[in-house]
C-alpha cells in the first residue's frame, strides 16, 4: 500500500514544498531501484553542481531511500526477498534541493521514530559525533541490516533539522513524511 | 595464501587484497543493500592472512562514498587491524578523500575515532 505520486504532490507536507519536483517515484524500493534512480539524480545535478554538492544530495537519497527498503511497513515480495514499498521526491528550489522520503509505518514504529528525531534534531555538531560513536558501537554488535544511523548521517550532512509528519491511515498505520534540505549556496 | 579479488559493482568498490604485497585496496563507492554479507569475505581474507605468518599490511581506501552501513563493515575491519596492531603486526591504514568535499574528509575522521590504529587521511583531486 502506497500513495501514488499525485496522491503524494497533493498531501499537505508535500504540497507545502516550494520547489519544482525534478524526481518522483512511487513503488517498490528495490536496491536495483535506488541504484538507478540515483545514477538519474547524479547525473541531473552533476550538470550544475560541483561533486561536494553532488554527494551530499545523492548520500542523503541513499539514507532515505534504503530506509524506505529495510523499514517501510508495506512490503513485497522480490524473488522470496521482503522489500520494502514507499516513495522519494525531489525538489529543486531557489538556491536549494528538497529530498522527501514517504512510506507506511506502525504505531509501534511511529513511537520509536518521533522520539529518535526529536533527539537528533537538537544535537550541536559534537553532539552528532558523540552519538554517532556510541550507536555505532551498539550497531556493531547488534544484527540489523542498516545501522540505524541514518537520521543523525542526513543531520550531520545538512546542519539542519530533519522535517517529519505522521498522516494516520487507521489505528495502528501511518504514512510517515520524512524531509531534508541540502543548500546549494 | 590466495589472494581475493572482486569486480566493482554500481554500487560496491572494487577490492583487491594481495597477499605477496601485503596489500588490500578498496576503490570505488560503497552502497550495498546488505553491507554485512558484503564485506565478511574481505574481513575474513585480512583476519587469515594476519593470523598467519605475515607480519605486515598495508590497507588502502579509496572511497568517495559509502552508505552508514557501510560505515558498519568498515568499524569492524578496522577493528581487526586494530586488534592485529596491538599484537605487533605493523599494519597502516591510508584512508583517501576528496578535496574540496567536506563531508568526505569527515566521514574518514569519524571512521577512525577512538581506534588505535597507524592511519593517514589524504587528500586527493579526485577518486
Amino acid at each position: 500500500m502506497q500513495k501514488n505520486i499525485v496522491e503524494l504532490l497533493q498531501s499537505s507536507f508535500i504540497a507545502d514544498v516550494d520547489g519544482k519536483a525534478i524526481l518522483a517515484f512511487s513503488g517498490v524500493m528495490s536496491q536495483d531501484t535506488i541504484v538507478g534512480l540515483g545514477d538519474a539524480l547524479r547525473s541531473e545535478l552533476h550538470h550544475y553542481f560541483p561533486l561536494s554538492v553532488v554527494n551530499k544530495v545523492f548520500a542523503i537519497y541513499i539514507e532515505m531511500a534504503q530506509n524506505v527498503l529495510h523499514y517501510s511497513h508495506s512490503k513485497a515480495d522480490i524473488n522470496g526477498k521482503e522489500t520494502g514499498v514507499g516513495s522519494i521526491l525531489v525538489f529543486k528550489m531557489e538556491a536549494a534541493y528538497q529530498l522527501v522520503s514517504v512510506n507506511l509505518i506502525t504505531q509501534a514504529q511511529k513511537d520509536f521514530i518521533e522520539k529518535k528525531i526529536n533527539v537528533v534534531n537538537q544535537f550541536t555538531f559534537n553532539e552528532i559525533r558523540e552519538f554517532y560513536l556510541k550507536k555505532r558501537k551498539e550497531s556493531v554488535e547488534g544484527n540489523s541490516k542498516g545501522a540505524g544511523l541514518g537520521f543523525i548521517d542526513i543531520i550531520r550532512r545538512t546542519t539542519e533539522p530533519l522535517q517529519y509528519d505522521f498522516e494516520p491511515v487507521d489505528d495502528n498505520l501511518y504514512y510517515f513524511y520524512l524531509s531534508s534540505r541540502v543548500l546549494t549556496s | 595464501m590466495e589472494n581475493l579479488y572482486i569486480e566493482a559493482t554500481r554500487y560496491t568498490p572494487e577490492i583487491s587484497a594481495d597477499a605477496q604485497k601485503g596489500e588490500v585496496k578498496f576503490y570505488g563507492s560503497s552502497y550495498p543493500e546488505n553491507a554485512n554479507e558484503f564485506y565478511k569475505p574481505v574481513s575474513e581474507w585480512i583476519e587469515k592472512y594476519l593470523n598467519e605468518q605475515n607480519t605486515s599490511l598495508e590497507v588502502n581506501f579509496y572511497i568517495y562514498y559509502f552508505n552508514t552501513s557501510t560505515s558498519k563493515s568498515y568499524l569492524n575491519i578496522l577493528e581487526i587491524l586494530e586488534k592485529f596492531s596491538q599484537n605487533n603486526k605493523d599494519v597502516h591504514i591510508n584512508w583517501y578523500y576528496t578535496k574540496d568535499d567536506e563531508d568526505s574528509l569527515d566521514s574518514g575522521e569519524r571512521l577512525f575515532m577512538e581506534l588505535d590504529l597507524k592511519y593517514q587521511l589524504i587528500a586527493v583531486d579526485n577518486i
